[in-house]
């Protein structure tokens, strides 16, 4: 299969991957359905063993190939900084319809490079999941965006997902003709977002308030200042994502989901964690808004994850730490298999997400690679 | 929270107490009156005293080697080799050489000697109180900055490390019991780094504060020692290896790399990051082969230490990026991150993630080292050399000037001698001052050498 071959079954995952995909999220008691995984698993392996020159040389010298596969827990995963390396895709890069890449977190280091070749199966990846747990009730929200617009960001990963979902319910929920992005060239503009938010919440329009999770950090720091409160209108939710450390003061989950209760009246069942990569497709959410109790990542079905130990890489016992492994069928067009630097506990049925590895700061008078960014920060 | 003997075991001397501000004050101003004691002594003394306690730590049971081992992360394999190499590394003549080469004799550490050139009388003092702010759990490291505020006649006060604070503690309890004079001159304690009302009890207390650590820590610690206190840094450093092509032959020089790449699972300041090897891509790539082979070997008799989940993740992802690296190839341990040769096209000097991670680069010829050194200048320190004396000069010519403190023979970059100027300078003539008695103008100017 090459060539011709491998083109026509490419297009036909595409097309059977989005069509399972827009059957859309089942409910989380539903057991998940391992034939058919298994099934696209092995077809978008055989397909990217074949069309990817790099992953194929790479699955060779450990041994794997689509006819000695023995399950998709053997498909050999690629670390995600190997996107700094290579362009890791199926296709001619430059065919790309997006280039999503990493934040770099300091000057001069490479960055990661995500190479989408249709933007159709990504979006068919995200929408039914992040309507499944951001908008389980199909309230109508208006979306306040802690974040850059898509056009001011196009290679973020993160600015395209939030453009895509604010963009999938047009106008119809939205209220007003305010601004939804309140990042720009100077930074965040918080008195902007206060004060968008003070006029939705005076109008009685329920908010949905998203952005990464140092930005919120600082809107609370701005109405902290003035000992301001905007109780947002019933339904009002948030949804959060990255980390809490590095970008602002360190502030803990627990205490950021209380003054997001007490700042903003949003409870906590109404504040959904997200965990995504530049390097994936495909995301996870906490389940808190269709009634899960506990905070945990559930993979979409399309998806599966497991935390495994970074010492041997076999999976470890439930509530155990380790490094995350997921393989992502919405990755079809660049690396499904991919060995990540986050850390997370295995949860029954799930994860939790614990932040990325901080790497091996140095245990004695060396400098670890770490270390050394840090200096030139 | 420590328990209260959690606590007590993490002090020497040991105490039950918590420490507060005013008792590190207290504590100070006892090892400053200790002072008078240890100054009595002559160094020849506290020379022999600290061969017995080291000899005693060469020979420490399994269950304190255990101890070490836990605190550190180390394997117990590399805990004993360790002990027992810090007393061939201090041993009398060793520490005598040191003396030597810096001050020219232990006489001034006495009392007032005659100077070499007739022109008078000087003795050197020590601080009237040390404090060490110390980084990690490399031995050598530790023991070298006690032992030369001993050789001064300092008593110290060891702030110790947060992680692994088992060895400084257990190379006090043993200078102590061989001398009580020396026990009374030191302690070692600890606080949270936030907490700057002790940051200030002891470096208001001390005359010299001595600090090793990252680049961070030593931005802090500057900002905190009052500007009337000495303060000398030890800030992070880098080392690399060099190998002339025809010596990337013979099993016996890949097992040296590897010796260096494995002491202290690379911790230390002179732990090679990347290997250079003049000549070609293939040949770098035999020699990766040949260094990890004799890693491979290595670790079946000193294997490497427990790694946190995220240094095991570090070495995972260097490892998968090199795998799709244009050239590159990887040599690694299979089913666990225990030892990883990455050989990398690409001349610039590559920091490793550490833990017996190294790169291996060729290189055209020594003339294209600067460039490739040239970004992580600042931290160099030592460079291991093939080859023969010829080349280490050659080696030493090229990589002088951009920093390096020290040029040696491979499978002993890890065993600097006591005499060895680390960072670049002299380490106990750092610690002293001086007082000069003059002679008469007459009798200096007869003593004079005659031009």
């Amino acid at each position: 299969m090459q060539g011709q071959p491998a083109e026509r079954e490419r297009a036909a995952l595409a097309t059977e991957l989005a069509a399972w995909m827009a059957e859309g999220i089942p409910p989380p008691s539903t057991p998940p359905d391992e034939q058919r995984f298994a099934a696209f698993a092995q077809r978008v392996f055989t397909y990217q063993f074949t069309a990817n020159l790099a992953y194929r040389r790479y699955c060779e010298w450990r041994g794997v190939t689509p006819e000695t596969l023995a399950g998709w827990q053997d498909i050999p995963a690629v670390a995600t900084d190997a996107f700094k390396e290579a362009s890791l895709t199926c296709f001619p890069p430059e065919r790309s319809e997006r280039i999503f890449e990493t934040s770099g977190t300091t000057q001069g280091e490479r960055r990661g490079r995500h190479y989408l070749r249709s933007d159709a199966l990504y979006r068919a990846a995200a929408l039914p999941n992040f309507d499944a747990h951001v908008r389980p009730d199909g309230r109508p929200l208006t979306p306040v965006v802690l974040f850059f617009a898509p056009a001011a960001l196009p290679s973020s990963s993160l600015a395209h997902m939030f453009g895509m979902v604010t963009g999938s319910w047009g106008s119809a929920g939205s209220h007003g003709d305010g601004h939804t992005y309140f990042a720009g060239p100077a930074g965040l503009d918080l008195e902007g977002a206060a004060q968008r938010l003070a006029g939705l919440a005076a109008a009685g329009a329920p908010v949905l308030l998203m952005g990464a999770a140092f930005a919120f950090v600082h809107l609370l720091d701005h109405l902290a200042t003035a000992a301001r409160r905007i109780p947002l209108p019933a339904g009002s939710r948030i949804m959060d994502t990255g980390g809490y450390k590095g970008r602002s003061r360190e502030v803990s989950k627990t205490d950021l989901y209380r003054m997001y209760t007490t700042a903003l009246g949003i409870p906590d069942d109404h504040i959904v964690n997200e965990y995504g990569m530049t390097e994936m497709s495909s995301q996870f959410y906490d389940g808190v808004l269709r009634g899960e109790r506990t905070r945990r990542k559930m993979p979409p079905p399309w998806v599966r994850t497991r935390v495994v130990d970074p010492e041997t890489l076999a999976p470890v016992p439930l509530g155990t730490t380790g490094v995350l492994w997921h393989l992502d069928l919405a990755n079809l067009d660049s690396v499904a298999a991919l060995q990540t630097a986050d850390l997370g506990v295995a949860l029954h049925g799930g994860f939790e997400v614990l932040g990325r590895a901080a790497g091996s700061a140095a245990r004695g008078c060396s400098l670890a690679v770490e270390d050394l960014l840090h200096a030139q920060r | 929270m420590p328990s209260a003997d959690g606590d007590r075991c993490q002090r020497f001397p040991p105490a039950a107490e918590p420490l507060t501000p005013a008792r590190l004050s207290t504590l100070a101003a006892a090892l400053r009156t200790a002072g008078a004691g240890l100054s009595a002594m002559p160094v020849h003394a506290i020379i022999a005293t600290v061969n017995r306690a080291l000899t005693r730590l060469a020979g420490t049971d399994a269950v304190n080697v255990a101890k070490l081992a836990a605190a550190s992360g180390y394997h117990p394999a590399t805990v004993r080799a360790g002990l027992r190499d810090l007393s061939l590394a201090f041993s009398t003549q060793q520490l005598e050489h040191l003396i030597e080469r810096e001050i020219g004799g232990p006489g001034p550490l006495d009392g007032f000697a005659a100077r070499p050139d007739g022109r008078g009388w000087s003795r050197a003092f020590g601080p009237a109180l040390s404090v060490l702010v110390m980084a990690g759990s490399v031995y050598p490291a530790v023991a070298e900055s006690v032992i030369l505020c001993l050789l001064a006649k300092s008593p110290c006060l060891l702030k110790l490390p947060s992680r692994d604070p088992a060895f400084a503690l257990m190379l006090c309890a043993a200078l102590a019991g061989e001398d009580e004079r020396l026990g009374r001159a030191l302690a070692a304690v600890s606080w949270p780094a936030w907490d700057h009302q002790m940051h200030a009890a002891a470096f208001g207390a001390a005359e010299t504060v001595i600090a090793y650590g990252g680049a961070e820590a030593m931005a802090a610690v500057r900002a905190l020692v009052p500007p009337a206190v000495r303060l000398i840094t030890h800030g992070p450093k880098l080392s690399l290896a060099v190998i002339p092509a025809a010596d990337a032959q013979p099993a016996a020089v890949a097992e040296a790399v590897a010796a260096d790449v494995a002491a202290y699972d690379q911790q230390g300041c002179v732990s090679p990051h990347t290997i250079y090897v003049t000549g070609s891509l293939d040949s770098a790539t035999a020699f990766g082969e040949r260094v990890a082979a004799a890693l491979a070997a290595r670790e079946r008799e000193q294997p490497r230490g427990m790694l946190t989940p995220s240094a095991a993740v570090a070495i995972r992802q260097a490892r998968g990026a090199a795998e799709f690296r244009p050239g590159a190839a990887v040599f690694a341990s299979s089913g666990s991150t225990a030892w990883t040769v990455i050989v990398d096209p690409e001349p610039a000097f590559a920091v490793s993630c550490l833990n017996r991670l190294v790169y291996i680069k060729p290189i055209v010829s020594l003339a294209a080292l600067p460039a490739a050194l040239a970004p992580v200048a600042p931290y160099l320190q030592t460079a291991g050399a093939g080859g023969d004396d010829a080349f280490r000069l050659a080696v030493a010519e090229v990589c002088g000037p951009l920093g390096v403190a020290r040029v040696c023979p491979l499978g002993q970059m890890q065993q600097p001698p006591a005499d060895w100027r680390h960072d670049g300078r002299p380490r106990l003539l750092e610690l002293l001052r001086w007082t000069d008695i003059d002679r008469t103008q007459a009798a200096m100017g007869a003593a004079r050498p005659t031009a």
